[in-house]
Parts: C-alpha cells; sequence; structure tokens
C-alpha cells in the first residue's frame, strides 16, 4: 500500500531527484533538464513523493498495470523555484501568507512528473520559458500555442505558463504519439475539448488503420494512423508535403526555407503546434517526430521592389518539443545541400547562463533533422491552410507593388519593397487585441474601423485568414481578411483593412482587371 | 527598398514607426488609366512558377510512412 509521505526539499543540482536521474540513468533528457532549469535559475526543488497523474494512470491501465515487473501506479512530481524556498516558508503560504504565496509564484518555475518506469522516468512537464531579454523586445518569442497550467501544492495554488513535454515510454507511446500529445495540449484548443491522454491518442490512431498490428507497445505511427488520432479529437489534419524533390528518385528531400518558415511561422502565431516529420541525419534514422511551439520572431529582410518576399522567411530560430531532448529545444534553421538545398534543423541551446557548469548540454552532439513533412491539429472549421493564404497573398503583393512603384517612379519617389505575412485568428482577438495593438494610438480609427467590421462586412466566421501585406520596414498597408470555412477553389474574401490612403484605389484597379483573378474584395474599410 | 531598416514585425509595428506612402499623391483619372493598362500586361509567369512550391500534394507514399 501507498504510504503518506513528507514533502521533500532539495538544493537544485546536489541531491535532487533529477539530478539523481541523471547520474544513474545516463539520460539525455534528464541532462537537458538540468541545463535548461540551471538557465533558469533554479534553485530549490520540492518533491511530492506521491502523485497520482492523469496521464501515467491512463498508461497504467492500457498497458502497466497487467506487466508482471509489478510498476507502481504512482508518480512523484518535482516542483522548481528559482528562489530559495524552506519549509517554514512553504508552511507559511499554506497558512494564507500572501507574501509567502507570491514568493512562491515568482519564483516558480514548472513541475516535471517522475513515472515509476526505469527506461522513461520523465513524464508530463510544463517548464517555463526562458525571460525575454531587453534587446527582443521588437521580436519576441512567437510561443501563442503555450497555455497557463494550474497546480497545487498542499493547496497553494500555482501557476506556469508553458506546453506539456514528455518523454516517449514506447510501451503506449512512440515519438509521435508523444508530439501529438503536445500538440492537443495547445491554448488554441482551450475551449474546444478535454486534453487525451498518450493512451488515448494511440487508441484512437489504431481505430481504423491498425493494418493488423497491435495498439501496445507502439511501434511508431503511420500518417493514416496519425490523421486519424487528430479526427477522433473532432478537430482537422491538416499536412504539408515538403516542396523539394528528388529528380530521380521523385521522393521529397525536404523543404525550400522560405516555405519552411513562413508556414511554421503561419501556424505558431495561430497558435497550433506544428507535428514535423523528417530524419535525423546520420542516424539513418526512418522517420522521427518532433513538435515545433514557438519561434523567434524577425524583422523583414530588404525586399526588390520586382518581387515580394515573405516577411518570416528570415526566421532564425524556432523551438521544439523533442522526446529524445526535452522542451523547448531551440534549434537553428539552415540549409543543407543534399541533391537540392533544402531547411535543416540543428539543436542549437544558448550557451549557459551559469558559466561554472561542469555538465555539457545535450543538444552540442545532436543529429541533423531535416522535416519533410509538417502535420497540424486545426479546428475543423479552418477549411483551408497556410499555403493558400501564401499563395493569395504574394499574387496580391505582386500587383500592389507594381502599381505601387509605378506611381512612385512616376513622381521620382523611392521605390517599395513589400512583404506578406498570414496567420489564422478568431475575428474576436482580431477585432480585439490585433486592431487595438495597431491602431491603438487613433482610438478614432481604432473605432471606425471596429464598427465598420461589424456593421458593413458580410457576417464574418469564427476563424479567419488575414495576409498582411505592407512595406519590408514592416509598415502596414492592408490586410485582406479571408473566409476559412469555405471550399479552396472559392476562397472568398470578406473584406480588407487599408491602412494607406493609396489601398483603396490600387485594390480598385486589380479588382477591375478580370483576367489577373483576384477578387472581389467585397468591402474596403479604412484605417487611416 | 524601402528606405528605413525595419526594426519590428509586421504584428509588433506601432503607428507611430509606420511609413508614409506617396504623400500627397494623387491617383487622377488619367493616371488609372496608364496603371490599369501597365498591370493588365505584366507577364506573371515567374510569378506563377514561385508559387508552383506552394501547392503539393501528400503522396500516398508518405501517408504510409511510419513515424517512431
Amino acid at each position: 500500500m501507498v504510504q503518506p509521505e513528507r514533502l521533500q526539499f532539495f538544493t537544485f543540482g546536489k541531491d535532487d531527484p533529477l539530478t539523481s536521474i541523471s547520474n544513474s540513468n545516463e539520460s539525455t533528457q534528464a541532462d537537458y533538464l538540468l541545463c535548461y532549469l540551471d538557465d533558469l535559475g533554479a534553485s530549490t526543488v520540492i518533491e511530492e513523493p506521491n502523485y497520482f497523474d492523469r496521464d501515467y494512470l491512463a498508461e497504467f491501465a492500457a498497458f502497466y498495470s497487467v506487466s508482471s515487473r509489478g510498476y507502481a501506479n504512482i508518480c512523484r512530481r518535482l516542483h522548481f523555484f528559482s528562489n530559495e524556498i524552506n519549509r517554514t516558508q512553504l508552511r507559511s503560504a499554506a497558512g494564507g501568507s500572501d507574501r509567502q504565496n507570491k514568493i512562491l509564484q515568482d519564483s516558480y518555475l514548472g513541475f516535471i512528473i517522475i513515472r515509476p518506469i526505469p527506461a522513461a522516468p520523465l513524464g508530463r512537464t510544463v517548464l517555463t520559458w526562458y525571460p525575454e531579454q531587453e534587446e527582443n523586445k521588437h521580436t519576441p518569442r512567437m510561443r501563442n500555442p503555450s497555455r497557463d497550467y494550474k497546480v497545487h501544492v498542499a493547496g497553494i495554488e500555482l501557476t506556469v505558463n508553458g506546453l506539456a513535454w514528455q518523454q516517449q515510454d514506447t510501451g503506449v507511446g512512440a515519438c509521435a504519439t508523444v508530439s501529438l500529445w503536445s500538440m492537443l495540449h495547445s491554448s488554441a484548443f482551450d475551449d474546444h475539448h478535454a486534453i487525451p491522454t498518450t493512451a488515448d491518442i494511440t487508441r484512437d490512431a489504431h481505430s481504423k488503420h491498425s493494418f493488423g498490428s497491435r495498439v501496445f507497445p507502439s511501434q511508431g505511427l503511420n500518417f493514416y494512423q496519425i490523421c486519424d488520432a487528430i479526427k477522433e479529437q473532432k478537430l482537422a489534419p491538416l499536412i504539408t508535403e515538403g516542396d523539394i524533390k528528388s529528380e530521380k528518385s521523385g521522393k521529397v528531400l525536404g523543404f525550400s526555407r522560405e516555405r519552411f518558415l513562413s508556414t511554421c511561422a503561419a501556424y505558431i502565431r495561430s497558435g497550433y503546434p506544428i507535428l514535423l516529420s523528417g530524419n535525423l541525419m546520420a542516424t539513418g534514422s526512418s522517420g522521427h517526430a518532433i513538435c515545433v511551439v514557438g519561434f523567434r520572431s524577425c524583422v523583414p529582410s530588404t525586399t526588390d521592389p520586382n518581387s515580394p518576399s515573405l516577411a518570416e522567411s528570415g526566421i532564425e530560430y524556432i523551438y521544439i518539443h523533442d522526446d529524445n531532448l526535452g522542451p523547448n529545444v531551440r534549434f537553428k534553421v539552415d540549409t543543407v545541400s543534399l541533391e537540392k538545398e533544402v531547411a535543416v534543423l540543428s539543436a542549437d541551446a544558448p550557451e549557459p547562463v551559469n558559466k561554472s557548469r561542469t555538465l555539457a548540454c545535450p543538444t552540442k552532439n545532436y543529429p541533423e533533422f531535416i522535416p519533410t513533412q509538417i502535420i497540424v491539429a486545426a479546428h475543423n472549421d479552418i477549411r483551408t491552410d497556410p499555403d493558400k493564404l501564401h499563395r493569395a497573398g504574394l499574387r496580391n503583393a505582386t500587383y500592389i507593388s507594381k502599381i505601387l512603384n509605378l506611381i512612385a517612379d512616376k513622381n521620382s519617389q523611392p521605390r517599395f519593397g513589400l512583404t506578406v505575412s498570414t496567420r489564422f485568428i478568431k475575428l474576436a482577438t482580431y477585432l480585439g487585441d490585433e486592431l487595438s495593438d495597431r491602431l491603438g494610438d487613433n482610438p478614432k480609427v481604432l473605432s471606425s474601423v471596429r464598427l465598420a467590421l461589424c456593421e458593413k462586412v458580410d457576417p464574418m466566421s469564427l476563424h479567419i485568414g488575414v495576409v498582411r501585406i505592407g512595406l519590408d520596414d514592416s509598415t502596414p498597408l492592408v490586410d485582406i481578411i479571408y473566409d476559412t470555412t469555405d471550399s479552396d477553389r472559392n476562397h472568398p474574401i470578406f473584406c480588407y483593412v487599408a491602412y494607406s490612403d493609396k489601398i483603396p484605389d490600387v485594390m480598385d484597379i486589380i479588382e477591375s482587371i478580370h483576367s489577373i483573378g483576384l477578387g472581389p474584395y467585397k468591402t474596403s474599410v479604412k484605417a487611416y | 527598398m524601402t528606405q528605413k531598416k525595419a526594426k519590428y514585425t509586421p504584428w509588433t509595428i506601432p503607428q507611430s514607426d509606420w511609413t508614409p506612402v506617396l504623400t500627397g499623391v494623387e491617383i487622377d483619372e488619367e493616371t488609372r488609366q496608364e496603371l490599369t493598362e501597365a498591370v493588365r500586361d505584366f507577364d506573371k509567369s515567374d510569378l506563377d512558377e514561385r508559387l508552383r512550391a506552394y501547392d503539393t500534394k501528400v503522396s500516398n507514399e508518405t501517408m504510409s510512412k511510419s513515424v517512431k
């Protein structure tokens, strides 16, 4: 029988349970987590010795309970704090001290569930992100899929913002399963459904396309099964195939950098984590899956006036949950020449904050990863994808650029380079935070735009597709607002929001030439 | 090529940092006709070629691929 036990307090990095796992198991993941927490400034670890974890209980019921090894059904949970916390302080917080509760919350870094599975002890893990540096305030880390997790220790409520990660156990879930599991934790689905466990996901994946294989232990998933697991959650699977193919074999080699980054940025900005399928170089891997959870936004690069660019093609870093390493691993995006240039990702954690750290971060020797497919779980009412928005955006931007630069030439003014950026967004969020952030300096214009979008535009869908076309110094020129609920063949536009007084004339000209095939733009909303 | 170097992203730029576009320029009917003709004759073959990368189909081979 499980016995009650006292909470345990440890100094981080000395005798705490995570360090013990690292020392005894030679666990790459435990090493990564120690390095990550060290950089976050972890100081104290509080262990709850008895913790019933929903995910592990599902794994236990599905697999471990009938093993002759006699696995326990209870876990441990470790909480990490950047302050030194002792039992007296915790006792005071548990007694209702606002001051001590604030100290705990302000220094809370997140938690790790330790499962009683020696080969894969690291269960559900949510750790906060590295704090933003002042120098990056205009190009923030985009981590829209992250959400708040509330935890309770002796009645003390603590909150951490992140996205859950766990080590694959291969009994119940392989890398595709745990990547799907992280995806389905996204904040985008907060009002949609209960989060499934890894056991649920593996069962769902086998519901229609089992191909005679057993469910547990999990041998990995194919794409049919991944799509089924997503559809069982009443969500829509969206797959994007790499655009670079081998001339010889016709096989997909990977993605062009521009398409890969623009697609990732559009999804992450929309709140959708991405399951990347691809190959680890130098391992002969037959296929690995990882989950993209964020990216470092970038300023657009200087653009040729004759050829608009995608604003996100210069992204340098994306953040990934990799079950071989851990959560929020920074990967550098580069290209590698196979038969042609394709995007390649290299684990590239920042230099340690603590220069005296002796533990080497396992990202140093991790093989490069070449993504070949992107899989996303989106809301069912989204019936289009970023490719369609990017095509529409580049087409529109090319004609807008052409017209603006003809006018500029005629008036002896400098020419303009244009960029395109896209995202899906809830209509309420666009009308709320997004327009407020862009137009908040001018309340009169903000008010007139919001009212025009409500009163003069055809009723819009819950999620809209926004194609933002602007100058290469990021000045917005126009948002073209697409209906996401119709077929791609129709790809209807609700309206456009013009941020410059030249845009309505430009859009009129484009719309009037039927052979171009753009528009109808329906309603023009003036935001100037 | 806009003259000012970008400091923000298209989703973070405040209104105070926007660059005015073609200030003081009026587009009269004659200009409009000129622009319409110029755009009508625009050769879009390069654009079509570029957009082909954004129109890939998922193959049966991919759907059967196992991820471990």
